[in-house]
């Protein structure tokens, strides 16, 4: 196994067991090697993110001891294998140190790789687990490998396990007292956001292959036969854009995703999509630029280029979710405010949304409704004479027809154009169009939801909080809100809609919250912070910067509410 | 049954400078369409952004007036979508071979089934007569005052060698041939180009109507090697070759995609789907 396989056979262990799991995983932009690290946050209590603190460290190499048994908290322990790597000399609190002959027993089990199963066994004896659920999540893990892997994965698993006799040093769950959550959903955000897709009706996928946006190529990749949709991995972003374009003109939901530099190839055909009226939903997975940038880091770099991209003035709308509940509803309601408005939506997330797992209760499909928008039919087309695709209407929205259908002629045209999509350049045509277009933003606006308020309403503190940055703001606001006084609690205001504003939405939150007020964001200048002055001039007490290519952690947050208070 | 190519007019007239070889093709693929009984709303037509492009105001049936350059993928998109459509591509060689030329040679390698027809004038003309990737050498244009140093391309060529379905060349000066060319072309499943060979009157004194008879020489058979093939496409001193000059008989891509065996994506997509069962995948 991987790292990653390692920790995602832990977690998933973990979420079956009813556990609350959050999965996080760090990598250098390389095939093989580099520095790999899996966290796992678990918990009989509810889960939200990553911490920084380490109870278990699994150290595979030299370099994981080097880099991170600092973060080893006191008390907690670093299984290590002194065969295979040299001692700790590095702990920064007091630890247990557990030497276990990993790469011994696998290659005695016939395979060094297995060194990693071995691991997982000692972690599971440790949390005070027993070995059953893991057991039969290897064999649902390998079975097409072949017997003879399942088995020697079992094998090295219970070898781990037994080799750490009856009472583990430092050991951290109470596995027989632990409260169950029962079933739940382990998933990560592009999956998440795929299934809302799927859900949707989605009908193409067409995407060029950048990291972070790829675990959703992969995904829909994958259950393309399943469900009848297609994928496409053409040319270039250009390529893709503009299929969407093509699809989504002949009356099929599709989407392309992308990171910032795919994003920024796919500028001209956004503003395509603006002129010729024709929906698009473009997935934007953020990672830290600029150009190449870190390209499997996260960072939320790109909010104003997400709203102020393309060329000339069009409404856009940007979704951003913040969570894998979030990024399944808003994937289903990209695509019907696409098809509402006939304008591109781009779902903002970024790769620590994207590739990190948390366990939840479910998705709520029942949420998931499809509104296409307004499609004219052929028996609608026959009763009007003279069809005019770009008419002039109150909230800018002309029913639109598709190709093949009798009565329906017209051409959506990338040049201003009249009533029926020809060319016209005449300075009162102009004006009727772009106005009749610019007038579906606040149409649309009015009625786009505000910000949620989480938590208690009377609290003290509010963390402001847009898309992922969500994630670890709930799991510190969990943490520090069971120490603090009754008059000194902390809530949170979320923003997932960011763009177009509904200003009176958010004024009237703004007026409901606590007197001190703090905005975390994952980027380097504080572009959620300056887009809240420039529409509704609010003005926070304090911020949290984070830009160092690592997402915010709990511990951060805690720190700057403290350095705020 | 065919139609009337007055079928697929509008209400505007062409604003093409007279003598241009535009509206022979213009004149063509309507004749062409009707010829194939083609009805208007069951054909989308993308065009691209130049003087060709400007069709699009001319040309009846459904159209896209896209990007410059991206004509094709838009095209494929809406294949992709509703495969009942007929797609053709209305384009000149600055849009297909200069921004677009990723898309053209991945268009024809991927065989989506769609009818390019690319005006090859020589010439950026609505952009008032700079250099192309088919400009001769030695041509002195507005962005290139001491004479063109590159070699053009041969778009006819390139499409051969990526094995594009149907290959052919025509000329504006030819009108019953060009016609008939398209109308093979469009009758073909998968990619089609029809490389128009097309004076510009304005902009190109090079290339004109005399130069181009005086070398024109009508292709007796098709290749379906693409080694002859890119032969019988390249341009001699003395020599170039019109007509069909490739063709193959690979299924068009959408016709080796599982998912559009029984219906149109139009059709098969745009529903709510009940994802419970892929859902348990996650537990």
């Amino acid at each position: 196994m991987g790292v990653k396989s390692v920790g995602m056979t832990l977690a998933k262990t973990f979420s079956r067991l009813g556990l609350k799991v959050f999965e996080y995983s760090e990598y250098p932009s390389l095939i093989r090697g580099g520095h790999n690290t899996e966290t796992i946050h678990v918990s009989d209590e509810a889960v939200y993110s990553q911490v920084g603190a380490v109870d278990i460290l699994l150290a595979l190499d030299k370099n994981t001891l080097d880099l991170d048994v600092s973060e080893v908290k006191s008390g907690g322990v670093v299984i290590f294998d002194k065969i295979s790597t040299p001692s700790l000399d590095k702990l920064s609190a007091p630890c247990n140190d557990l030497d276990i002959p990993m790469l011994e027993i696998a290659k005695s089990l016939g395979n060094p790789l297995l060194m990693n199963t071995v691991g997982v066994g000692a972690i599971l004896k440790l949390a005070g687990l027993a070995t059953e659920t893991t057991v039969k999540i290897l064999a649902e893990e390998f079975v097409r490998k072949g017997n003879e892997v399942v088995e020697a994965n079992i094998n090295a698993l219970r070898s781990g396990f037994e080799y750490i006799k009856d009472s583990p040093p430092g050991r951290v769950l109470q596995g027989e007292s632990l409260r169950s959550w029962g079933q739940q959903l382990l998933i990560t955000g592009s999956e998440a956001m795929g299934l809302g897709a799927i859900a949707a009706g989605l009908g193409l996928y067409a995407s060029y292959p950048m990291t972070p946006a790829s675990p959703l190529l992969h995904f829909l990749a994958a259950h393309q036969d399943e469900f009848g949709y297609v994928v496409r991995q053409p040319e270039d972003e250009i390529a893709a854009a503009n299929m969407v374009i093509g699809a989504m003109h002949a009356g099929v939901r599709a989407m392309c995703g992308t990171s910032g530099g795919g994003f920024a190839l796919m500028n001209e055909t956004l503003a395509l999509a603006g002129m010729t009226e024709t929906p698009m939903v473009i997935y934007l997975a953020q990672r830290p630029g600029p150009a190449t940038g870190l390209p499997t880091w996260t960072e939320q770099g790109e909010l104003m280029y997400a709203i102020h991209a393309g060329h000339g003035e069009f409404l856009r709308f940007v979704l951003v979710p913040g969570d894998p509940q979030e990024a399944f509803l808003l994937a289903a309601e990209a695509l019907n405010l696409a098809e509402r408005y006939q304008a591109p939506v781009i779902i903002l997330g970024d790769k620590y949304l994207g590739e990190s797992a948390m366990t939840v209760d479910g998705l709520d499909l029942d949420s998931v409704s499809i509104d296409r928008g307004a499609i004219l039919t052929e028996r609608d087309l026959s009763k009007r004479k003279n069809f005019q695709r770009y008419e002039l209407t109150d909230n800018g929205i002309s029913p639109r027809s598709l190709p093949g259908m009798a009565g329906g002629i017209y051409t959506a045209n990338s040049d201003e154009h009249e009533y029926h999509g020809s060319v016209d350049e005449s300075s009162q045509m102009r004006v009727w169009q772009q106005g009749k277009r610019l007038k579906k933003e606040p149409a649309a606006a009015g009625k786009l939801p505000g910000p949620k308020l989480i938590g208690d309403p009377k609290a003290e503190t509010t963390i402001i909080t847009w898309g992922s940055t969500k994630m670890p703001t709930m799991q510190a606001v969990a943490t520090a809100n069971k120490q603090l006084s009754t008059n000194n609690k902390i809530n949170i205001l979320h923003f997932s809609y960011i763009w177009p504003m509904n200003q009176e939405a958010v004024n009237a939150a703004l007026l409901n919250i606590g007197s001190r007020t703090l905005i975390v964001e994952n980027n380097a200048t504080g572009q959620f912070e300056s887009l809240l002055k420039s529409q509704v001039g609010f003005v926070p007490t304090g911020n949290l910067r984070k830009f160092d290519g690592r997402p915010i952690y709990p511990e951060e947050i805690i720190s700057a509410f403290n350095r705020l208070v | 049954m065919p139609n009337s190519p007055n079928s697929f007019d509008t209400n505007v007239f062409p604003t093409w400078c007279p003598g241009c070889g535009d509206f022979a093709i213009w004149g063509c693929l309507k004749q062409a369409v009707a010829k194939l009984g083609w009805q208007p709303h069951q054909v989308l037509t993308v065009f691209g952004i130049g003087c060709s492009g400007n069709m699009a105001s001319f040309f009846g049936g459904y159209g896209f007036h896209s990007l410059h350059g991206r004509a094709i993928p838009t095209a494929a998109g809406a294949k992709l979508a509703n495969h009942n459509l007929h797609l053709i591509v209305v384009a000149g060689d600055g849009d297909l071979l200069g921004e677009g030329l990723s898309h053209f040679i991945h268009g024809a390698r991927t065989n989506y089934d769609m009818t390019v027809i690319l005006h090859n004038n020589q010439i950026y003309g609505l952009t008032t007569g700079q250099a192309s990737p088919t400009t001769l050498p030695g041509m002195e244009t507005k962005s290139t005052p001491a004479g063109v140093i590159d070699e053009p391309l041969n778009p006819a060529g390139l499409a051969i060698e990526a094995k594009a379905g149907f290959v052919g060349r025509g000329f504006s000066g030819d009108m019953p041939h060009l016609t008939d060319l398209i109308v093979k072309a469009a009758s073909h499943q998968g990619f089609s180009l029809v490389e128009v060979l097309q004076p510009c009157v304005t902009f190109n004194h090079l290339n004109t109507y005399e130069w181009f008879r005086s070398r024109l020489v009508k292709a007796e058979v098709s290749a379906s090697d693409i080694i002859e093939g890119i032969k019988m496409s390249l341009w001699s001193e003395k020599e170039i070759k019109i007509g069909v000059l490739y063709q193959n008989d690979r299924p068009a891509f959408h016709r080796m995609i599982g998912q559009l065996k029984q219906e149109t994506l139009l059709q098969s997509s745009g529903k709510k789907r009940n994802i419970n069962k892929l859902m348990e995948n996650f537990r």
